[in-house]
């Protein structure tokens, strides 16, 4: 607006200046024409000026208030990553917490290591005297690694520990197969290990399963007697 | 399979060294796990 008011001004100065002497104007009404439109022209810049200060000023208070905004919202994320990132260690110590103790001492001796790739694994394993005659190892493998290997990893396990599978006998780890194989249809790449061991015999028989693939089990592993050497 | 041994020279930490040795990193890519059974 400026501009155009600035042109139209100088335009109209040269066409007068070109028309001189046609209108005859007096002196002081000429001065007083040119301070006023310095006047004007000032004004206008110094409105267009204030205009463009407010509206800097308006998009600094904005960006101070979307930087706070996000400041808070980070502050929010941050919080809920470390409470995330707690709860995965109390359930990474959980995990640790049912694992069996290694045995160091009587006719059958245990030592382990336990390195999951993150916080939480798919790995578990356990074992436990079934009765005075037979002594179960299991070794569990979810596939992949995190909170949902974990969860299934150590359903599985506390269904082995606490021998909560129904009609099944927990000497035979055929039967317990197929039993966790009901208990937890319909799930994939889940691989399952079971050994038990009668430690009187000296025989051991050792099961090897998939969840997933019940109707395959011979594909996945197979039944053996292992002699004891 | 003798008796299992629990120092740091046992058997199942130079397996895990080794197996930490051959993927050169401290961190496994998946689940580490090693169970020794001794038995008599």
């Amino acid at each position: 607006m400026a501009s155009i008011y600035c042109f139209a001004y100088i335009t109209m100065n040269y066409y007068a200046n070109l028309s001189f002497p046609i209108i005859e104007l007096s002196q002081i009404y000429i001065n007083v024409l040119n301070y006023g439109n310095i006047i004007v022209i000032c004004f206008i810049l110094a409105s267009i000026g204030y205009i463009y200060y407010r509206a800097a000023i308006t998009a600094e208070e904005k960006l101070e208030q979307e930087h706070q905004k996000t400041n808070a919202a980070l502050i929010e994320r941050n919080q809920a990553l470390k409470l995330l990132n707690q709860e995965l260690a109390d359930a990474a110590d959980y995990v640790r917490k049912i694992l069996p103790k290694p045995i160091t001492e009587g006719p059958i001796r245990t030592d382990w290591r336990f390195i999951p790739s993150t916080s939480l694994g798919g790995d578990a394993f356990g074992y436990h005297m079934v009765d005075e005659n037979h002594f179960a190892i299991y070794l569990i493998d979810v596939s992949g690694h995190g909170v949902g290997a974990a969860l299934l990893s150590v359903s599985v396990m506390n269904v082995l520990r606490s021998h909560s599978l129904p009609d099944t006998d927990f000497k035979d780890p055929e039967q317990v197969l197929e039993a966790l194989n009901l208990a937890f249809p319909g799930e994939e790449n889940n691989d399952m290990f079971f050994t038990r061991l009668g430690n009187k015999t000296g025989y051991t028989s050792f099961q090897m399963g998939c969840m997933k693939l019940k109707n395959q089990m011979d594909r996945c592993g197979d039944f053996k007697n292992l002699q004891i050497s | 399979m003798s008796a299992v041994k629990t120092n740091d020279q046992s058997i199942l930490d130079r397996l895990y060294n080794y197996a930490k040795n051959i993927g050169n990193s401290e961190n496994f890519e998946d689940d580490f796990t090693i169970v020794e059974v001794a038995f008599g």
